[in-house]
Formats: structure tokens, C-alpha cells, sequence
């Protein structure tokens, strides 16, 4: 039986009186792999932050945000990170004189079964070679975003959001990045991944689409897909002709 | 177990200085007294040993490379003062790596030290001091050094503050600078409720082709006072010279400031700075936090990262 683990109830957001999110309604189940697809400015990372409570977003204007039966709007970032809630940035931070084994063990300070080397590997890090690199400009782009997966699994937690993680990797990391959303899988975690890219999209369970601040879709990914394809000419309609077609979509 | 060289040792490993100081070529100065000397070949040591100071010089022979860091600990355990003068020849060719561990445990105490260098022709001197100051430690250091690069050598000097009070610290590090020579200044320092941090370097680029660069790193968490003087003096054919200040500030009640002085009297030297003053970065926080660390773990984890 499908357990939900995250459920949004009708989220509203304002922010400057502006409407970002319109009343998302959206069902996230345990140990699934839930891909968030949506034009740009559909909402999507300011939907991500609101989950997490970052960029100052700990609150909905209305509307529940329910994660593990638990009402967390409100929460600080830590409290529902200790709940069993991260994210991965899509362009995580830098650090000045933190190793890559410091960022894994604070990580995986509540993981009683935290393997670094086993991390690194699952990511396609060396651990010898990265154990002690910093994670600071020193590494690439594409480095830093394969630690921050390993963060993941040295946290091991309930749920992770990935926020475009896996923009600006070429094809052949995708694979690699494919087998690690499969790893996560494997250690239960529930991952709610939002992205761009169609060869990740097929690896997810279940995708919605998320166009002018509501999910107009949940669904399989292959017919999100062909959706999102047709939200993305609604993006060149003008208001009116938006929200007839968006109707339509209904 | 305070009067034993075994007790002693024992407060300074709890206060967080490292065991193999005990292994390495080491000098272990507490108050006015060296209380323990660990040798090494091409060394020479000389200490004096007096009520109100103690003068120590070390000479490091011409050609010796010294393949292991010489430890020199400086420790006052309880209330009362501590003057060392020091100083420091590296001889011609010769190569060395100095730890200077200045470790301080209750009561008032206040922590003089003068040291005056002289890197030879072609040598090297890498100094490293790191203090360690016990929370119930109210304490002023004061550390000044003056010294000589000469042609083709190289000295680098970085000083932190590694504990969660950094006290009243007063620091001023003056160099001349020689044909070739190379000179790396750096200091961090995270300064807490009540500290005063002042820390004023003055390299002079003397020689043709002489580099330097001075570097400072100060954290203010609380009601802290910071400001930091880089002066840099391009006066030797195309010396190069730069001046890099970043300050955090973390409370409304902090006061910092970073002044770079450039001065340059020669069309082929040049000298750049940049200072900068702000907070700590959003994204680190809420990253760590998002790991499951409270937002003050979260910035002790980013300051010790800085200080490292």
C-alpha cells in the first residue's frame, strides 16, 4: 500500500504581493522517486525551499505542508532536518578549509552505519583521492555537485529533494547520476527530485507538473512528459490563452 | 601534578596541543621557565632565563634543512604575565618549520612576545602560531615581530586564535623585504563577546622583484572589536605586493574595520588590495542546517573551517 510521506494541502505563497505558489496540492508516497517538472518560473525551486524552510521560506501563506503525519510549517531548517528532511542544492555552497570528510561525517553524524569510502565510491569519487580535498573552489562544478550526493547518502535521511542537481553534468554522468538515484532508493530514500532532464525523468515512479504556481498534473513520467511539452508552448500564449489551456489540460 | 613537567604536559594536551610535540625537536617554555628541550642537529639554542622574561635564540646553521616542524610551546597556566623575547636566524640555504603553541589556562594573564627575525640568502622560515585559550581565561597578547628576508628567501607566517575567546590581542608583524625574497603574512583570529583584535602588518618591498602578500581572516560573533592595517610599501623594481582583508560580522553589536595602505614610490612596483565586510555566507548556514545542525553549530563548523 502507497504511504504518503510528504503531503501538500492547497500551498499558497505570496512573496512581495506576488502569488508564486497558487494552491499546490501535491502527494509525495514513501520510497518513491516523485519528479517535479515545470517551465521556468513555474514555482518549482521556490516550492523546494518552501519544503525546506530555506531563503527565509519557512512558512506557506496558507495551506499545510505535512511530512511523516507531522505539520511542519513553521519548522526551522535543522527541525526538519532532524525530522528526516534535506535538500541538494542546485549549486551547493562552497567551504573555506572544510574537507570533503568533514562535510560526510557532519553529514552522517546520526547514521550509525556511515561508511564515507562507500559514499564517495557511489558517487564515482576516489575516496583516497577526495577524503581530504576541500570543499571549497577547488573543486569542479561537477565534483562538488557528486559530493553533495554523497552527503546524501552519508546522511541517509527520509527524504531528500533534489533541486536540478543534475544540471550542467554531461550524458555519461547522468548514468552515473541515474545509478545513484537508484542507490538512495535502496537505502529508502524518498527523493523528490526536480528536473529538466528527460533521461532522468524516466527513472522516476511517479512526476508532476507544475505550471503558474499549481500542479496541474501528477502522473506518470512519460505522460507528464507529453504534458510539459504542451505547458511549454502555453509559456508563448499570453494570460488569457494560458489559463483556456491549462483548462484544457485538466 | 601543575609543578611536574608531566602535569604540565598534561593541561597543555587538554587545552588541544598536539602529542607529537613531545616526539618532535621541541621547546617548552612555561612562564619565565624552559622546562623542556628536545634537540635536533644544526640547531643552536640559547635561553636566558629571567624574573620578569625570558629571551630565547634559535639559530638554524647554513644549509640545514630541518625535515621536521620545531615545536616551541609557550604556556602560562594561571594568573600572571609572560614575556618572551625571541629570535630567530636562519642561516644561509637552510630550511625550517617552526609551531609555536602558546597555550593559556585560567586567571589574568598577559602574554607578551618579541620576536625579531632574520631569514638568510635562499633560506626559509615557516612560522605557525596557534593559540589555545581556556574559556575562563582573561587574557592580552600582545605579539610583535620584525624581521629581514634577504635575497631569494621566503618566510611565512600564519597566526590563529583556534579556541572560543580569543581575548585582547594585539598583533603587529613589520618585514623587509629583499631582492627575490617572498614573504606570506596571514592571520585568524574569531573573536567573541568583549575581544578586541587589532592587527597591523607592515611589509616593506625593498628589493627588485620582491613579493608579498599579507592576508587576514577576522570573525567578530559578538560584541567584538576588529580592525585590521595592512600597509604595504612597493618601493623595489617591480616588487609585487598584495593586501587581502575579508571580516564576518555576526551581530549588531560587533565593530570592524579594514584599512588597506598602499604606497608605492617606484613606476615598475605594484601593490593591490581588497578588503571586504560581511556576513556569514546564507547558503553555508542553511546547508548545514540542513544536514541537522543547529544554526550555532552551524556557524562554528563555518568559523573553524575559516580558521583552519
Amino acid at each position: 500500500m502507497e504511504m504518503p510521506i510528504l503531503t501538500l494541502n492547497d500551498v499558497k505563497l505570496e512573496v512581495d504581493g506576488k502569488e508564486i505558489l497558487k494552491g499546490v496540492n501535491l502527494t509525495v508516497n514513501k520510497g518513491e522517486l516523485h519528479a517535479i517538472l515545470g517551465p521556468n518560473g513555474a514555482g518549482k525551486s521556490t516550492l523546494a525551499s518552501l519544503i525546506m524552510g530555506i531563503n527565509g521560506l519557512s512558512e506557506p501563506t496558507s495551506g499545510e505542508i505535512i511530512f511523516k503525519d507531522k505539520l511542519i510549517n513553521g519548522l526551522s531548517i535543522y527541525e526538519r532536518a532532524r525530522l528526516g528532511l534535506t535538500l541538494a542544492w542546485q549549486e551547493p555552497a562552497r567551504f573555506e578549509g572544510l574537507t570533503v570528510e568533514d562535510y560526510l561525517k557532519i553529514s552522517g553524524r546520526d547514521n550509525p552505519d556511515l561508511n564515507l569510502e562507500k559514499c564517495l565510491e557511489a558517487v564515482g569519487l576516489d575516496p583516497c583521492t577526495y577524503l581530504q580535498r576541500f570543499v571549497d573552489e577547488s573543486l569542479s562544478g561537477g565534483e562538488r555537485k557528486r559530493v553533495e550526493l554523497a552527503s546524501i547518502l552519508a546522511m541517509k535521511p527520509d527524504f531528500v529533494i533534489l533541486d536540478e542537481i543534475d544540471s550542467g553534468i554531461d550524458f555519461t554522468s547522468i548514468e552515473d547520476f541515474q545509478k545513484v538515484l537508484q542507490e538512495m532508493k535502496d537505502d529508502g530514500i524518498t527523493i523528490l527530485m526536480i528536473t529538466h532532464n528527460e533521461k532522468l525523468l524516466s527513472s522516476a515512479d511517479r512526476a508532476s507538473l507544475l505550471c503558474n504556481g499549481k500542479v496541474i498534473k501528477t502522473s506518470d513520467p512519460e505522460t507528464i512528459k507529453r504534458q510539459f511539452e504542451e505547458c511549454k508552448v502555453c509559456e508563448v500564449l499570453d494570460f488569457e490563452q494560458k489559463e483556456s489551456h491549462k483548462e484544457e489540460v485538466r | 601534578m601543575k609543578g611536574t613537567k608531566n602535569g604540565l604536559l598534561d593541561n597543555l594536551f587538554k587545552l588541544g596541543l598536539p602529542k607529537d610535540i613531545i616526539t618532535n625537536p621541541s621547546v617548552i617554555i612555561e612562564g619565565h621557565n624552559v622546562v623542556r628541550e628536545t634537540p635536533y642537529p644544526g640547531i643552536l639554542l640559547e635561553k636566558k632565563a629571567f624574573d620578569d622574561r625570558v629571551d630565547v635564540t634559535l639559530t638554524v646553521l647554513p644549509g640545514v634543512k630541518v625535515d621536521k616542524p620545531v615545536h616551541f610551546c609557550l604556556s602560562k597556566l594561571g594568573t600572571g604575565d609572560q614575556l618572551v623575547n625571541i629570535e630567530v636566524n636562519v642561516g644561509e640555504g637552510a630550511d625550517i618549520k617552526l609551531i609555536s603553541h602558546c597555550a593559556f589556562k585560567g586567571g589574568k594573564i598577559n602574554h607578551r612576545s618579541r620576536t625579531k627575525f632574520k631569514v638568510a640568502k635562499n633560506a626559509s622560515l615557516d612560522v605557525t602560531e596557534v593559540h589555545y585559550h581556556s574559556a575562563d581565561t582573561d587574557i592580552l597578547i600582545e605579539a610583535y615581530a620584525e624581521g629581514v628576508v634577504e635575497e631569494r628567501g621566503f618566510y611565512k607566517s600564519l597566526f590563529k586564535i583556534n579556541t572560543a575567546k580569543a581575548g585582547k590581542v594585539d598583533i603587529k608583524y613589520n618585514v623587509d623585504v629583499m631582492d627575490y625574497a617572498n614573504v606570506d603574512i596571514e592571520t585568524k583570529i574569531a573573536g567573541k563577546d568583549g575581544d578586541e583584535i587589532y592587527v597591523n602588518d607592515v611589509i616593506y618591498l625593498k628589493g627588485k622583484h620582491s613579493r608579498a602578500i599579507a592576508k587576514s581572516r577576522l570573525m567578530a560573533l559578538g560584541n567584538t572589536v576588529a580592525e585590521f592595517y595592512g600597509e604595504t610599501y612597493g618601493f623595489g623594481d617591480y616588487s609585487r605586493g598584495h593586501i587581502d582583508c575579508s571580516e564576518v560580522i555576526r551581530s549588531n553589536e560587533a565593530k570592524l574595520k579594514a584599512v588597506p595602505i598602499v604606497v608605492v614610490n617606484n613606476e615598475t612596483a605594484k601593490v593591490t588590495h581588497e578588503a571586504a565586510i560581511g556576513s556569514l555566507d546564507k547558503k553555508q548556514l542553511e546547508t548545514l542546517m540542513a544536514r541537522g545542525l543547529t544554526e550555532d553549530e552551524a556557524v562554528e563548523v563555518i568559523v573553524q573551517g575559516m580558521l583552519r
